[in-house]
């Protein structure tokens, strides 16, 4: 654990000395949502859908997708590519943990740099304390969760040459079946139903989907089956993955 | 002129036939990887005009606008992706230096390096899904506004590339700073809605989201035969000249900071 927490430290200076590149990560979650908030804000709803309740849910969203939703498998890709993997191969390092290291340590600097925005909001809209708690604990639970698919995804980079395209298809999942783009009202009923059985809600927009509505206990449960299942499947990929894996410098 | 159309040709080809030789399985990799995207779009977007209508616009007026900004987006990533992605990590490392001692212009050179055979799979499905639309929502099509709609589109890319400049540029003074190569896809959400949303009473708050949204509804506009008021046409036009302007005077005012890898 002592050497985790060593890692831990290191890059959390290394990341909190890149201030611009943190705030540019932050402000990229605002865009999407901002942009599409004021084209619907000027558009005429069909449906009782209001804008207004579009506007905490993608407000939440921007604010808590950067520290949620891990983005793991770009370093395991930049790592593999680069051989920096043959570390792990001859220390006595666990690949695993040393990516969660970084990654707490990454999402950490980024929870220390919004909170200059998330407490004031928190206060204005009258949060609770008890859901308070639970968001903590829902984000939490969302982030190990991500790590988990991230970390799964990211082995692919040791069979696939064009990892990217891997990358995509992951992003998109999380963007449209995780609710990000879109929330789930706009969603047909029966694909809902489907989803709180899969990951992905539990993922980018549970923290904000809390904010709207009760605390489910049960999706708790989903959740840490995922994170329990991802888990198991990454490490079962990485294994042969080792195996797989060569690298040569040139 | 000539001589540089001729490179980029050159670059641009060998990149396509390298791609189209590549084995089946990557090349099917590579446009799976870029499809997805594409796909998120159209469902997204079927998704909000089933909840939401925009005033003077049809349901398959929305679709060509929607295509028009699938076109104009597979474009921009087969014309500059590859560069903006290149120049930030060799603004880093320092092999910029190469393109300062061509005797070409640095700002054309560099963004300048071949697109992906996917992305140029993705600018035909475009095409043909166009004329679909067109087709199936019955809508009216005149054979000679795919004259200053190609040119229309070639002069919104022209603009794209501009601010794709202007966002990287303070690379060259603040180090690396990853999120500038795409800075310019992060905003495409506005270029998928009409930009008579944001041309009314409040156009001095919405000028932005105006001025970004025109880059596809001013060609979608003219595909579809919609009069385009001349202030449109002078925000458009104007938005093209002023960004020219303003990328090659922060271009050239960045690049003295530039220190190469020492």
């Amino acid at each position: 654990v002592k050497q985790y927490w060593l890692i831990f430290k290191l890059q959390f200076a290394q990341f909190s000395s890149y201030r611009i590149n943190v705030l540019a990560q932050i402000l990229q979650s605002f865009v999407t949502p901002a942009l599409t908030l004021i084209a619907l804000s000027l558009a005429s709803p069909k449906t009782s859908l209001n804008t207004s309740s579009l506007l905490i849910y993608y407000l939440f969203i921007s604010l808590t997708y950067p520290i949620a939703v891990s983005t793991i498998d770009e370093n395991i890709s930049e790592m593999a590519n680069s051989g920096q993997v043959n570390n792990f191969l001859i220390k006595p390092l666990s690949f695993f943990r040393w990516l969660l290291a970084i990654n707490i340590a990454e999402k950490l600097v980024i929870l220390i740099t919004l909170l200059p925005i998330l407490v004031p909001l928190v206060l204005l809209t009258h949060i609770e304390l008890v859901k308070i708690s639970e968001i903590v604990l829902v984000l939490c639970i969302s982030f190990l969760l991500s790590f988990s698919l991230s970390y799964l995804f990211g082995q692919f980079n040791f069979w696939v040459d064009d990892f990217w395209a891997v990358q995509n298809l992951k992003h998109v999942a999380i963007l449209f079946l995780g609710g990000v783009v879109l929330p789930y009202a706009f969603y047909p009923q029966s694909l809902v139903q489907f989803l709180k059985y899969t990951p992905f809600p539990y993922l980018a927009s549970w923290p904000a989907r809390i904010v709207q509505s009760q605390f489910n206990y049960s999706e708790t449960i989903i959740a840490f089956i995922w994170i329990l299942i991802l888990y198991f499947l990454a490490h079962h990929l990485h294994r042969r993955a080792v195996l797989k894996y060569s690298f040569t410098n040139t | 002129m000539i001589k540089i159309f001729k490179i980029f040709f050159r670059i641009y080809s060998a990149r396509l036939a390298k791609d189209f030789n590549l084995p089946l399985f990557n090349q099917i990799m590579q446009t799976l990887g870029a499809i997805c995207f594409f796909i998120l779009h159209l469902v997204a977007f079927r998704l909000i005009i089933s909840k939401f209508s925009f005033t003077g616009w049809t349901d398959g007026q929305l679709l060509v606008l929607l295509l028009t900004f699938e076109l104009f987006t597979y474009s921009a990533f087969f014309l500059f992706y590859r560069g903006l992605n290149y120049t930030v990590t060799e603004i880093n490392n320092g092999s910029f230096d190469f393109f300062l001692s061509k005797p070409f212009p640095s700002r054309l050179l560099t963004i300048f390096r071949g697109g992906g055979s996917h992305n140029f799979i993705l600018i035909i499905l475009s095409q043909v899904l166009l004329y679909w639309v067109f087709i199936n929502y019955h809508l009216n099509f005149y054979l000679p506004l795919l004259i200053p709609y190609y040119f229309t589109l070639l002069t919104s890319l022209f603009t794209a590339y501009n601010l794709s400049c202007i966002f990287l540029t303070p690379n060259f003074k603040y180090g690396k700073i990853t999120a500038s190569q795409s800075a310019i896809f992060y905003i495409q959400e506005i270029y998928k809605y009409p930009s008579t949303l944001f041309y009314g009473p409040n156009l001095l708050v919405f000028i932005l989201p105006l001025v970004l949204s025109l880059l596809t509804s001013y060609p979608a506009m003219l595909l579809l035969n919609k009069p385009i008021p001349i202030s449109l046409s002078i925000v458009y036009f104007g938005t093209l000249f002023v960004s020219w302007l303003l990328a090659n005077y922060t271009w050239r005012t960045s690049l003295r900071h530039y220190s190469s890898a020492s």
